[in-house]
């Protein structure tokens, strides 16, 4: 007698299923970098200073010397720039 | 009822709207409209994951560019100063004709004058003769 298997029932181990949430990271991260990378400088420098530095605007602007409406459209356009990549990769919807 | 884009929406979430008449009048159609707050929240989720991400390969790239220099510079300096010590003794050691003497036990050689090291080595590699 062959024994039946219901495969919709199986689940990965715990540990498995750590390692496949860890790649998906992993390759998240990796794109989330490449998309970035591809910013030109101008864009880069200021998702940096915003994200990472937490600067707000009025320093951003005196940072770089830039109008404050500057700093909020470049960093608006370098975000909008990453979401569209990593649509087009399939990290977010 | 009129909904705002995707730009709008994420401009809201970034605070990079020009007028905050217009952050206010989001805000107020986003407390009744449940497509828009979904819409913002993977909006903010999509910012959560962009501004996660440290720039670390930038500082690394960075400093491995400094240590290369740190490293490669010095090593380029002291190869220049050899080559042209050796340039030099060579040219010493060929113009001067003041054939020094080396005593050991079996051998006499002669060598390029003490203050040309790298004349003295090659002199010392190409003559080389018995001692009478």
């Amino acid at each position: 007698m062959r024994r039946q298997i219901d495969f919709d029932s199986l689940e990965p181990p715990a540990s498995n299923l750590n390692q496949f949430e860890a790649l998906a990271a992993q390759e998240r991260d990796k794109a989330v970098a490449e998309a970035i990378s591809s910013l030109d400088m101008n864009h880069r420098s200021i998702l940096v200073l915003r994200f990472y530095g937490e600067h707000t605007f009025e320093e951003i602007a005196e940072l770089l010397q830039i109008p404050v409406g500057t700093a909020k459209s470049r960093l608006f356009y370098a975000v909008k720039r990453c979401r569209q990549e990593l649509k087009r990769k399939g990290i977010i919807e | 009822m009129t909904h705002y884009d995707e730009d709008q929406l994420l401009a809201f979430g970034l605070g990079t709207l020009p007028d905050d008449r217009i952050a206010v009048e989001i805000n107020d159609h986003l407390t009744g409209c449940d497509l828009c707050r979904s819409k913002l929240n993977a909006i903010h989720k999509s910012i959560g994951i962009i501004s996660s991400i440290k720039p670390i390969m930038t500082s690394i790239n960075n400093h491995r560019v400094g240590k290369m220099r740190g490293k490669v510079m010095p090593t380029l300096k002291a190869a220049a100063l050899l080559l042209i010590g050796l340039i030099i003794g060579y040219a010493a050691a060929n113009s001067t004709h003041r054939p020094g003497i080396c005593v050991s036990g079996m051998y006499m050689s002669r060598q390029a004058p003490a203050d040309s090291l790298a004349g003295c080595a090659i002199a010392d590699a190409v003559a080389v003769t018995p001692l009478p």
